[in-house]
């Protein structure tokens, strides 16, 4: 169904850029970033974003982290340049790159001698077309949209009610936890972050989360003006870094941001 | 200005300062005391906006009693808050009022429960300049608001504070305060003296540890009041 039938029936989400920020309680700790991220725009109108948070309870999760988004997003990016364009399942493409994350991340346990959920972490996969919006995740963080002008939310943390029960990739249960979520519109904006950023990120609204239209409005705006995307990616990591963000989670922080923007 | 500035949390972890500002709106209050208090509420946003902590902390709702209970302003940050532009008549339905505001404050806290906010201790601010013409000493009403205050401070639900506007009956509103707080007086129309007095203690609740006890300065340091002997 389309959504928006006003606006251009091909959005090209082609500005991709964000960062994955250290949080007070790492570095105080002296503890690595365990967010990892990656991001590109890909041929045929494509992008593609990869996100983990590594669990803070996971010995070499910093690892896991950069492994998943590394092979989840390559997977990805490979695949959308073999289709040349052509229509593509993008929701078979992000649950066979998430299937194909979870097998690197055995190798990597087995090479390390290291027990898989050492290097525990969540995923978070989105790939976007002008078309279509597919989206694989496990565990917390979010995933949000602009469509049709209005922020939606396309995957939420989940429903674990601590946050330290959540579901990792590297679980046994990865493809219970695994939610897979394709929206069948043009989307104008998108953003995919870890928990790090959810304070900031939503209101609550009786139990449920709700994408903060105060949060998200600024950065959209930002995305759909800035045109050098590491100056994008440096203000990103600014944002995350502030006092603004850390007095309410001290966390690591992942946000990436893609918007159709003005050519 | 960079993103930091312009974008806003959407569930902030900052704990709140819950305040309910129960304003005697009757019709004594006419004249120059109303202009001095609506003048004196713009200044408080103002002066309370200035500091860092207390805009994001405070959490205030206004209620008046003039003639009827009156909802003039629901909970809201200081940024949010508009001064309302008061008019006085009627009567004084005090009893009333206090149960409403001691409601408000209740409801409010289960909210913040409800959504993970830490909270200080809740002010309800009392000024009147008049006697309850809702209740009398002993009767239902009267028994029913004075064990609510009494036990809200005892019990530390809120912090119950009153002051007494020229005329007042200080002697009936003596019996509603809590025997550890009794009322202030107002010196004259210093309103403004007074808010600022207020502005400032709400900044001293902002930065202090949430459960820690804080010394509000006395009224009659801060130049605004007096306590009848």
């Amino acid at each position: 169904m389309d959504l928006n039938p006003q606006a251009p029936k091909c959005a090209r989400l082609f500005r991709v850029f964000g960062a994955s920020v250290i949080g007070p309680m790492h570095l105080q700790r002296e503890i690595p970033c365990q967010d990892a991220c990656a991001y590109a725009a890909a041929v045929s109108d494509a992008i593609v974003i990869a996100v983990a948070d590594g669990l803070g309870s996971a010995a070499k999760s910093d690892a896991g982290a950069q492994l998943a988004v590394s092979s989840a997003f390559e997977y990805c990016m490979a695949a959308l340049a073999a289709t040349q364009g052509e229509e593509t399942l993008l929701y078979d493409m992000v649950r066979s790159a998430t299937a194909h994350a979870r097998e690197k991340l055995e190798s990597l346990a087995q090479a390390e001698a290291c027990k898989l959920r050492d290097l525990g972490c969540t995923l978070i996969l989105a790939v976007a077309t002008g078309r279509q919006l597919a989206v694989a995740h496990v565990g917390d963080g979010a995933v949000v949209a602009l469509v049709g002008g209005c922020l939606s939310l396309v995957s939420g943390p989940g429903d674990s009610e601590y946050t330290n029960e959540v579901v990792p990739l590297t679980s046994m249960e990865w493809q219970d936890a695994l939610r897979i979520v394709t929206v069948d519109a043009s989307v104008s904006g998108i953003a995919v972050f870890t928990d790090g950023c959810q304070r900031a990120a939503f209101r609550k609204v009786e139990d449920a989360v709700v994408p903060f239209d105060k949060f998200f409005n600024p950065i959209f705006e930002y995305a759909n003006t800035v045109s050098d995307l590491t100056e994008g990616a440096n203000e990103i990591a600014e944002l995350l870094a502030s006092a603004k963000l850390c007095e309410n989670s001290d966390d690591d922080k992942t946000l990436v941001v893609g918007v159709a923007g003005t050519d | 200005m960079g993103l930091v500035d312009q974008v806003e949390i959407g569930n902030p972890t900052q704990p709140h300062c819950a305040t309910v500002l129960l304003l005697d709106t009757s019709g004594s209050m006419d004249g120059e005391k109303i202009a001095h208090l609506n003048q004196a509420l713009s200044q408080f946003k103002d002066e309370t906006l200035k500091d860092d902590l207390a805009r994001k902390r405070v959490d205030l709702a206004v209620l008046t009693f003039g003639g009827s209970v009156q909802l003039v302003q629901d909970f809201c940050s200081i940024e949010d808050f508009e001064p309302p532009t008061l008019s006085a008549s009627g009567g004084t339905p005090l009893g009333e009022a206090i149960l409403k505001a001691a409601d408000m404050i209740e409801e409010r806290k289960r909210k913040y429960k409800q959504q993970g906010i830490d909270y200080y201790r809740p002010w309800l601010f009392l000024i009147t300049d008049g006697a309850p013409t809702d209740m009398g000493p002993g009767d239902s009403v009267w028994n029913q608001v004075v064990a609510r205050v009494h036990a809200g401070e005892s019990e530390k639900k809120f912090l119950f504070f009153a002051v007494a506007v020229e005329p007042a009956d200080t002697g009936t509103l003596a019996q509603i305060a809590p025997p550890s707080r009794p009322p202030a007086r107002l010196i004259g129309t210093k309103f403004a003296e007074m808010f600022s007095w207020f502005s400032k203690s709400q900044a001293k609740v902002s930065s202090s540890k949430v459960g820690e006890q804080i010394q509000i300065e006395s009224p009659v340091a801060a130049g605004w009041g007096e306590f009848s002997v």
